[in-house]
Parts: C-alpha cells; sequence; structure tokens
C-alpha cells in the first residue's frame, strides 16, 4: 500500500504528496492488511515533530485490536425456493453485519455480503434486506476476499440441505441452478465466458466423490465466486545498453508472486526471458501510482500496465529492427532475444546489439497504464444503497471439494484432502498461483475449523494471542489437489487472466461444513464449526 | 531486572537464596511475560548451563531426569520409550519442535500448570522430584507436589534440580494421549495418562489413570481405577473407565471448551489411554505419541 499510505500521510501533515516518500521493506501476508493507510500517519507525524526516525512496532495484542482487521461476524438467515425438479425459483435472505465501532472498508460489507448469499446461481426471484450494523467491537475490514467465506458458508451449507429436502445430490443441484456462459446471474448481471460449470466437474472429479468411504469420513462440495476489481496502475519498462531490462512499477509484492508475475509479461511481449528483467518496486517515488497488494487486483491491472509498456518498447525494437534488416516493421517479431523477420529466420539481430544502438540515440522507453474494464449491465437490479458491488468485473469462480474425517466421539474434524478448481481466467505465474491455492484453503480451513475472535460481555477481544486464537498450523495441512480452468476472460487482466489471491479462500468453510453436515445428518450453525459445536450438534 | 548466569549448582542455589527466580528454557517464563501474563521477576538466574542436570540416567529400577532435560531429549530416548512411554508420548506433544528443545522437564513440572503434558504421565508412573536449597535436600512424591495452578509445595528457594521414576512391573504399558484442535502448537484442552500392569488370564492386575485440565491441579481418577482393577479389558469396562473418569473430572468453562464438553472428553480421552497403555502392556508396537495413533489421528492410508 505504499501509495494509500503517502496519502494518508500527506493528508494528514498536509503537505503535497511529493515530499512523502513510501519505501516497503520486503514484507510478507496481505491478507487484508495491506489495504489503506493504517498507522503510518502517526508514526511521519511523530518523526517530524522529534525530527527523529521513528519505529512503531506492535504486540501480538494490538496486532488483534487496533487495526481494522477483524472479520466482520453476520446473523444470517436464508430462504429458498425450489421446484420438485430442482429449479430455485426464489430467494430471500436477511443479514445483519457487525460493523465495529468504526467504519473503514465495511460500507460495501452489506451488498457484498448479498451477493455471497445469492451466490453464482440463477435466481429470477430474490430480495436481500442487509444491515451493517455498529457495534462496540472493534472496526471490521478487509480480510481475504471479506463477506465471501462466511455468507458463503452458510448459503452452501443451506444449499445442501436444500438438495437433502427435494432428495437431489447436491452436486447435481449446483450444476442444475449454477450459472454458465451467456446466462444471467442473481443481480441481473449477464456473464460472459465463465468456467463454474467446468470447475464444479473438475473439483468432484478431483476428489473421487461418490465413491465409498469409511463411516467416519465424507466429501462436501461448495461453490464461490469472487470479482476482480480495476484500479488505475502504471509501470515503466525501460531496455538498458546490454539490452537487459528494467521494470519500474508501483505494484507491492507481498509474497505472493505477482509482482514476480510481471518479467514474464514483459518478457512475452518483448521476445526475451524473464531473468532478463529487474524490478524497482513499492517505492512510491520510483514507479507510478498503484493500489497496493489488495483486492486480488496487483497482476489484473499491473501486469496491463507493464505489457502495454513493453509494448511500447516492442515497437520501438521493431522499428530499429526494420532499419537494421531492411524491413517491414509490421513483418518483424520478437522471439528469442532477437527481433526477426517473419518468415525469414536467417535475417535477425539481436535484442541487445538493438539496445546498444538505440543508447546513441533514441532510448528504449515504455510507459504503461491499465485501462479500465468495461463495467458490467445490470438488468433490472434495484438495489437501494447500491454500493457498486453487484456488477463484477471478471468474476472468478470456483468450486471446492473436502474429504475430511470426524471423531464421532470428541467432534473433532480433521481435513483430509481439499480439491479446488477455479476460474482465474489465464494462469500467468503457476507456482504462485499455486501458492495462492494452497494458502488459501489453509486459511479457510481456520474458519472452519478453530479460529474465531472471542468477547467477553464487555465486547473486548479475549483471544489476543495465536494459542487461544488458533491458526491451522502445517501439522495440520491436508493434501491439496487443484486445477485451473484457464479461460481467458473477455473483459479480464493480461491475456485474459482475472485475480486469485481471495478466491480459494471462499468456499473451502462451506464444503466443510457439507462434509460435516453428511457425516452428522445436520448443519452446524455457527462458524468456527469447533470441536465442541460439532460434538453438541451431534448430541442435540 | 537482575539477571545472574550460575554456572554450578551452588550458584544457582545462592541466587535463589537471595531471592532471585530460576530460568532454564524460558518458554514458559519469557512467553508468560511477553504475552503480559506476569512480569519478569525482579531478579532471574539462568541455570541453563549448570553442569549435571541435563542427563537421563538408569540406576537399577529408577530412572533419573535432571532437570534441565529437554523434551526433546526424552521423546528420544530409548529406555523411556520402552519403559516409561507415557512420558514419551506427553513430552512430544509439547508445543512444537523448537518449544521441545529449549523446555525442560524441570521448568515444565514448576510451572505447574493443569493442563502440562507431562503431569499427567508423571503421577501414572510415580515420579518423585528432588528439591534442593542451601538449606538442605528433600524428596517429594509428584502426587503431593501440586497444589494448584502454578503453585507446588516447593519453597521460593529450593531448586528442583530432578525427578525419579521407579520403573513400572513387568507387562506393564503406559500412555499419554490429550485432545487437541490442532496438531502443533497446541495445549491440552483435556487429556488422560494411564499405566496398566497385565495380570493372569488378560486381567488387569493393577492400574493408575490420571485427568489433565480438568482441575486445578492434575489429578488421579480413583474411579477409574477401580473400574478397571481386576476386570478383563472388554468394551464394557472400557466405558465404565470412561464414565468414572468423567465422573472424577471438576472442569471449569474457559476459552478452550465448556465444562460439560470437558467432562466428557476426558472420558474418551481416559478410555483410549488405558487401551493404548493394555496394548502396549501386552507387547504390541504403539508408536509415540499415542496421539497419532488414537480416535483421528489413525494413520491415512498409504501414509507412513
Amino acid at each position: 500500500v505504499p501509495f494509500q499510505a503517502r496519502e494518508g500521510i500527506a493528508t494528514t501533515l498536509q503537505i503535497p504528496q511529493n515530499q512523502v516518500r513510501v519505501i516497503v521493506p520486503h514484507m510478507g501476508g496481505g491478507f487484508g492488511g495491506k489495504c489503506g493507510p493504517h498507522f503510518e500517519p502517526h508514526v511521519a507525524a511523530l518523526a517530524r515533530k522529534t525530527r527523529r526516525p521513528v519505529r512503531l512496532v506492535f504486540s501480538r495484542r494490538e496486532e488483534f485490536i487496533a487495526p481494522d482487521k477483524r472479520r466482520e461476524g453476520m446473523v444470517i438467515d436464508i430462504e429458498t425456493g425450489v421446484k420438485k425438479d430442482g429449479t430455485i425459483t426464489a430467494r430471500r435472505a436477511h443479514l445483519i453485519i457487525d460493523n465495529g465501532a468504526y467504519t473503514s472498508d465495511a460500507a460495501v460489507f452489506s451488498q457484498l455480503a448479498g451477493m455471497h448469499v445469492a451466490g453464482p446461481y440463477k435466481i429470477p426471484n430474490i430480495f436481500i434486506d442487509g444491515h451493517l450494523v455498529y457495534t462496540n467491537h472493534q472496526p471490521s475490514g478487509s480480510v481475504r476476499a471479506p463477506t465471501a467465506p462466511q455468507a458463503c458458508w452458510a448459503l452452501e451449507s443451506h444449499t445442501d440441505e436444500v438438495a437433502r429436502a427435494i432428495g437431489m445430490d447436491p452436486v447435481e443441484f449446483r450444476r442444475k441452478n449454477a450459472v454458465d456462459s451467456g446466462e444471467v446471474g442473481p443481480s441481473g448481471q449477464t456473464y460472459d465466458t465463465i468456467g463454474l460449470q467446468q470447475c464444479i466437474e473438475k473439483a468432484v472429479e478431483m476428489s473421487g466423490y461418490g465413491r465409498a468411504l469409511p463411516e467416519d469420513e465424507a466429501i462436501g462440495v461448495a461453490i464461490g465466486w469472487w470479482p476482480s476489481f480495476f484500479s488505475g496502475s502504471g509501470a515503466f519498462v525501460k531496455l538498458n545498453g546490454d539490452g537487459s531490462g528494467t521494470i519500474i512499477t508501483g505494484a507491492q509484492e507481498c509474497g505472493t508472486g505477482a509482482v514476480m508475475s510481471l518479467p514474464i509479461l514483459a518478457a512475452g511481449e518483448l521476445g526475451m526471458q524473464p531473468e532478463d528483467f529487474r524490478i524497482i518496486y513499492q517505492d512510491t517515488d520510483a514507479g507510478p501510482f498503484d493500489l497496493g497488494a489488495t483486492g486480488s487486483q496487483t497482476v489484473f491491472n499491473n501486469g496491463r500496465a507493464v505489457m502495454q509498456a513493453a509494448r511500447e518498447v516492442a515497437q520501438q525494437l521493431r522499428a530499429l529492427a526494420a532499419e537494421k534488416l531492411e524491413a517491414a516493421a509490421e513483418d518483424i517479431e520478437l522471439a528469442e532475444g532477437h527481433a526477426r523477420v517473419k518468415g525469414s529466420p536467417d535475417s535477425s539481430v539481436s535484442i541487445a546489439e538493438l539496445a546498444g544502438i538505440a543508447q546513441g540515440g533514441e532510448l528504449l522507453l515504455g510507459r504503461g497504464s491499465a485501462v479500465p474494464n468495461e463495467t458490467p449491465e445490470l438488468q433490472g437490479a434495484s438495489c437501494i444503497g447500491d454500493t457498486g458491488v453487484a456488477a463484477w468485473v471478471a468474476p472468478q469462480f470456483s468450486c471446492h471439494a473436502v474429504r475430511v474425517r470426524l471423531d464421532r466421539d470428541t467432534g473433532v474434524v480433521r481435513v483430509l484432502e481439499v480439491c479446488a478448481a477455479h476460474d482465474s481466467g489465464t494462469i500467468i505465474n503457476p507456482i504462485g498461483a499455486q501458492g495462492q491455492v494452497e494458502g488459501g484453503v489453509m486459511m479457510g480451513i481456520g474458519q472452519a475449523l478453530t479460529e474465531g475472535t472471542r468477547y467477553d460481555d464487555s465486547g473486548r477481544q479475549m483471544n489476543t494471542a495465536l494459542l487461544e486464537y488458533k491458526l491451522q498450523t502445517m501439522a495440520d495441512a491436508p493434501t491439496v489437489k487443484m486445477h485451473f480452468v484457464e479461460i481467458p476472460a473477455p473483459n479480464g487482466g493480461p491475456r485474459g487472466a482475472k485475480g486469485l489471491a481471495e478466491a480459494p479462500n471462499v468456499a473451502t468453510a462451506a464444503a466443510i461444513s457439507n462434509a460435516i453436515q453428511k457425516l452428522i445428518g445436520r448443519p452446524v450453525r455457527q462458524l468456527p464449526m469447533t470441536a465442541e459445536r460439532v460434538w453438541e450438534a451431534m448430541n442435540e | 531486572m537482575n539477571f545472574s548466569t550460575a554456572l554450578s549448582l551452588e550458584q544457582a542455589l545462592d541466587a535463589l537464596a537471595s531471592g532471585a527466580r530460576p530460568v532454564a528454557g524460558g518458554s514458559d517464563l519469557v512467553v508468560g511475560a511477553r504475552q503480559g501474563k506476569a512480569p519478569l521477576p525482579a531478579s532471574v538466574v539462568a541455570i541453563d548451563r549448570v553442569p549435571g542436570l541435563d542427563t537421563i540416567t538408569v540406576q537399577g529400577d529408577t530412572l533419573a531426569l535432571g532437570a534441565l532435560v529437554t523434551h526433546a531429549a526424552i521423546m528420544g530416548h530409548e529406555e523411556i520409550l520402552s519403559g516409561f512411554t507415557a512420558l514419551a508420548d506427553g513430552s512430544a506433544l509439547v508445543g512444537s519442535p523448537a518449544t521441545r528443545n529449549v523446555g525442560t522437564i524441570g521448568g515444565n513440572i514448576m510451572n505447574a500448570s493443569p493442563a502440562l503434558d507431562t503431569g499427567a504421565p508423571l503421577l501414572v508412573l510415580d515420579a518423585t522430584v528432588e528439591l534442593r536449597s542451601t538449606r538442605g535436600h528433600r524428596e517429594v512424591a509428584i502426587a503431593g507436589f501440586w497444589t494448584g495452578p502454578g503453585r507446588t509445595v516447593a519453597a521460593a528457594d529450593e531448586l528442583l534440580i530432578g525427578v525419579r521414576l521407579p520403573r513400572p512391573a513387568p507387562r506393564s504399558g503406559s500412555s499419554y494421549v490429550r485432545l487437541e484442535y490442532r496438531r502443533a502448537m497446541e495445549i491440552a484442552v483435556v487429556g488422560a495418562a494411564a499405566l496398566v500392569t497385565l495380570g493372569d488370564g488378560g486381567k488387569i492386575a493393577a492400574c493408575r489413570v490420571a485427568l489433565t485440565a480438568v482441575a486445578p491441579t492434575i489429578v488421579r481418577s480413583p474411579g477409574a481405577e477401580a473400574a478397571l482393577t481386576g476386570q478383563l479389558l472388554s468394551s464394557e469396562t472400557l466405558a465404565a473407565v470412561a464414565a468414572a473418569a468423567a465422573a472424577d473430572a471438576a472442569p471449569i468453562s474457559d476459552l478452550r471448551a465448556g465444562a460439560r464438553y470437558r467432562r466428557h472428553t476426558v472420558g474418551v480421552m481416559a478410555r483410549r489411554a488405558v487401551e493404548v497403555a493394555a496394548a502396549r502392556a501386552a507387547g504390541k508396537s504403539v508408536p509415540v505419541p499415542a496421539n497419532r495413533s488414537v480416535g483421528i489421528g489413525v494413520p491415512l492410508e498409504g501414509v507412513a
């Protein structure tokens, strides 16, 4: 968030933005914590007053209670009308969302949560009443796919109950009602080319859904979705005299591999290798604006900026090569570190040589800025208090099939295998993408089973340490199988990519819930589905 | 804060006599202070370099552990794995590899947590602790050692220097299992240890059962022991063990679990601990920690 931090500091200190330079050191973990300015202005104000460097260190307890990084609690009621053949006819839902004492990014949460309670289903008649309420809890705010895991958990647990009530297999029920390309979703948006049905097919197939399992094991299935977000985002690309490249971007890397994807995109445009590039990033005095590691937006927006900047350089290289090789610029292709005439592979010149020539003349410099995506139209959506999150640019879809084992004596649930199929459009950085799915799944398991903010009667959080706020550990990690349905998004990011970082967190808890529901014959109606709650549900 | 390092037992005891508190691995004292549980004492003496306190020795029928023996050392020791298995089960579940490599048995005992993973094993294995001070030396049975959460009978100037465990009778087996919500970095929600000695005709000749985190200290379960002694290990006996252990428990409700759930699950743990201990007594191998072989811990197909 270097640019949002800079803006916050400049506003607070009432100085122009060019008098503030934010350099982000290498740091890990986005998860919403990199959205917006937080305590940077406080530190800057102290530094200005004392004329000394100031460092702010949070204790673990402060980490829990000071920032607005708490997942919003919800009370969710859902009612669905369905025909005997499994067609959904209507849905009515009521949501109460715990905003906390102050509002930050939670302003959009009632509509966003509403979208997840609607789900990626064809529903002709829908009414969702969402209330974001002030409480005396610490503020809620963006945490990896805000509102989605809990709302999806409620909806998808409900979906299995509905399917069971009409005697239909829950996977079949989803196949029948889930949106596909060209169909209209619950908010009135017509989807372009999407791969939700393929996600269902692949996740179910990978899990071996339907096979015989030991009596204490079951597979639960859930689907989810999440938007891609457009933001202004810029980059420069330059080639040095020896043909090596430098990408200068405002984007921030927080360990996801998003910024590390940028050389792949630049190299693709220039016929070079990703390792030919060095990246200068997360420094507000170097790169142009970028929103930061938030909203799964880095590759989606900055990737396009980098490609556009690289294309400018490619154009310059083609012009130089055309002159050198005595051919038309449009006949020059850039490949394997060379510019060559299409159809005459012998007629070529290395990019390094062209870069050397350019240094004696017009330099090889490119600039790029992501072009705003087309905002999809909504048909007939009439939402009072529309906060702009009912029409989704390049929506991402997913289906998770999760196999769990239940200790019937204690209610302890262990997740054995998660099969995650995702439509995030074209995958740019496969290793980074794999890491996002594995990480999202682990976070989802924590939300499902062990993580949860606990309050005393005065609304103070009681579990502000990691022994009592129980994240999953590596020892708990299940086998994660994944598949990417790589359909290039028509109105998407670079090469048809969509966002990815938040999506794997959406449907994991829901799928776990459905596996538990199968094993004990009823849903556990509260998150996290702790061993104690599972056991209480079994003994109701 | 005054901090000193003792290089001999005498230095350590002198420091304690003048009011210092001892620190070895620091996994309770330092972590607790950082979390704001209790401030660091005004005067601290580091005892981790005191020679001779980190050895595991077997003298005849007695296992002697120095106070500085780590959990990692215990869980890897052949004699403990074969003859005092419950202690290895408990040590192998403590915290994380990092905690197990710095945490010591002496510190663990003196921390006197009712959730202490080595506590129930020490109780069923009939341990005795050795206390030393500038005033002298005494031995105290572990059964009467803990008096409440964080409290022991040791005086402020007494240093726990070691633990002694008598070798269980032939045809004995022991175990410790706990309820855990995750498989590492966990603290016992409830737990149970058992020592079972088999007699003629497969009947249980003698046994001890101890319960973790269901009372102000680790406690024995007289009901479970009575339900088991002289019986064959049938499903009826095991059900009686579970019911008796649950009845003997006096759990509280806190962040980790409600009292009702704790009472039920401590019975389950007692039953499982007895099952494993009996299997080991009969010569069957149940790998350490037993938690990975019972209930949800049963290994997956095709996974070693």
